[in-house]
């Protein structure tokens, strides 16, 4: 397990997609973060202290920030890149029977395929976050927001990344896989945002991810997102898993 | 069309020369495998004892790689069972890996490693202990020391074999399954890659499939020719000193041919190519100076004769290659 982690985590590390896609994510994060902050330089700050409002950067600033379609468009980016080389890479480039006929599980190669990806997602989140806790430099964030906030987002990366894995291990074209998770993935945002198609239904409302990421941006960890994300989550790598197995049979 | 029926000696399936008393390695049994209303591979029986080199051959798309991937592990098959050192690959399929090493036709190289690196990572995959001295033993043993800093991609076909080889071997394995490991190589890289397999026989045992007959005549003790999916013959690779292989210019009268001093039988393979049984006792030259004072222009004259080729064109004969 450890030597499949390792291995993922320096061959991505070591790629100039995954930092190239850092980077531009990072980029483009940062102006849409700038645009933020100028925002409320501009035309909240004098409004607030002349309303005498409690609100801050953090209600305008970070959260804004966090429950933009913007970063989760970013999201789906990062995630549909690291996710698409899990399988799809290694049967593409003939490498999978490598793993398949040595002596670890179906499980042990799709678990240490997705840490190997969770690490450096988590890498890429943590620059991410620097971004909005660089303003504690200047004035005063709700930090329990905050980590609530990115606590969120790094369940939402880590849960869509096992659906990308398990998506991985249907092709061995790595850029259908990444285009199949982004599909999947902006079509679970959608659901449930008031598109319409779900009419209101319940069910459909409930599977949507941001219905889930929503109250953990306004700061509330709740046991119904947890549980939500954690079946998402492992569901998708179950998945995988069987998927890998029907490959070998073992 | 040709024999599908697998020989009754091959049914027996033993080695070249049988210890009865030695154990068998690895015991596949009748395996299957079908896709899309495609059969790769039929029936497919196959016995190997420790220290035995069994060359798989046959024409392209006889099923020979699917027989291999079915052994290894990395392909299900639809029907029958394969154990290895007594452990079957479903029931205890982690165990039976560990007794394996396995070079698909492709050699499963990761392009950004270094040899070294992707040796070490190959064995701590295959839980080997003491994986440092194991790679340094599989680096020695194929000839890798002098490129195990350099990167995968920038290695040659010859190297890029080699270091095939040395993942299938790093945590020495009972069993090494080669696929075509020849295949690609010029003559200096392809004497190399014989060399290595020789030198690893004995310690380990050894399939190795191949299109190329003189190829498995070269490295294996046992053949096994697939055809259609199916096993054709199984022996001993070594060929009959009674016979001669003979070429002709134009197509011989059978019964001329047979008929002259010395010769006891004469079988065509094809129209230009005979096989020639000498009456014992008759010394070759002289027969040679008979065939070759006839019309039918002598082309090729080969002493030891080749039993397994004719059984080879036999099996192949007006199949082509199949897709």
């Amino acid at each position: 397990m450890n030597a499949l982690i390792t291995r993922e985590c320096r061959s991505l590390l070591g790629s100039p997609l995954f930092w190239g896609t850092a980077a531009i994510s990072q980029f483009v994060l940062g102006w849409w973060f700038l645009g933020l902050v100028d925002q409320y330089r501009e035309h909240y700050q004098a409004l607030l202290a002349q309303a005498g409002s409690e609100l801050g950067v953090t209600e305008l600033v970070v959260m804004p920030f966090f429950g933009s379609f913007v970063l989760l468009a970013m999201l789906l980016l990062v995630v549909s890149v690291l996710a698409m080389g899990a399988l799809a890479e290694e049967r593409r480039a003939g490498t999978l029977p490598l793993l398949l006929s040595a002596p670890v599980s179906s499980a042990t190669i799709v678990v240490a395929k997705y840490l190997g990806r969770l690490l450096p997602l988590s890498l890429i989140l943590a620059l991410w976050a620097l971004m909005p806790a660089s303003l504690a430099l200047f004035t005063g964030i709700d930090t329990g927001l905050l980590a609530a906030a990115l606590f969120g987002l790094w369940l939402l990366g880590a849960a869509l990344l096992a659906a990308g894995v398990f998506l991985s291990t249907l092709t061995a074209q790595p850029g259908l896989a990444a285009v199949s998770t982004f599909g999947l993935g902006l079509l679970l945002v959608l659901v449930g945002q008031g598109t319409g198609l779900e009419g209101g239904d319940a069910l459909l409302t409930w599977l949507g991810l941001v219905t889930h990421y929503e109250p953990l941006v306004g700061g509330r960890v709740g046991s119904d997102g947890l549980a939500y994300f954690a079946l998402f989550l492992v569901g998708f790598l179950i998945f995988a898993i069987r998927r890998v197995d029907a490959l070998r049979l073992s | 069309m040709p024999d599908s029926t697998p020989t009754p000696e091959c049914r027996a399936a033993g080695p070249a020369d049988e210890d009865t008393a030695t154990a068998p390695l690895l015991q596949a049994e009748q395996l299957s495998c079908r896709y899309a209303g495609h059969t790769a591979l039929e029936d497919f029986s196959l016995t190997v004892y420790p220290g035995e080199v069994v060359g798989l051959l046959g024409p392209n798309g006889a099923g020979k790689s699917t027989a291999l991937k079915l052994l290894a592990g990395v392909m299900p098959p639809s029907d029958g069972r394969v154990r290895l050192a007594g452990r079957d690959l479903l029931d205890r399929g982690l165990r039976y890996r560990r007794q394996l090493g396995y070079l698909p036709e492709r050699p499963p190289l990761y392009p950004e490693m270094r040899v070294r690196a992707y040796l070490r990572f190959c064995a701590r995959l295959r839980h080997t202990p003491q994986a440092a001295a194991a790679v340094d033993t599989a680096l020695a043993e194929c000839g890798l020391e002098s490129v195990a800093g350099r990167r995968l991609d920038q290695l040659s076909q010859g190297y890029r074999q080699r270091v095939g080889i040395a993942q299938a071997i790093v945590h020495r394995p009972a069993l090494i399954v080669l696929d075509e490991p020849t295949v690609g190589l010029d003559p200096l890289q392809l004497q190399g890659i014989r060399t290595l397999i020789r030198r690893l026989r004995g310690e380990h045992a050894i399939i190795l499939s191949s299109h190329i007959l003189p190829e498995i005549q070269a490295l294996a003790d046992r053949v096994v020719i697939l055809n259609r999916g199916r096993i054709c013959h199984q022996g001993p690779t070594h060929t009959d000193a009674d016979w001669i292989s003979a070429r002709f210019r134009d197509r011989p009268d059978a019964s001329a041919l047979g008929g002259l001093p010395g010769i006891a039988q004469a079988k065509p393979l094809t129209g230009d190519h005979w096989q020639i049984r000498l009456s014992p006792g008759t010394a070759p030259e002289a027969v040679l100076a008979e065939v070759a004072a006839q019309d039918w222009g002598l082309l090729a004259w080969q002493p030891g004769g080749d039993a397994l080729e004719q059984i080879f064109l036999k099996a192949t004969e007006g199949t082509g290659d199949t897709p």
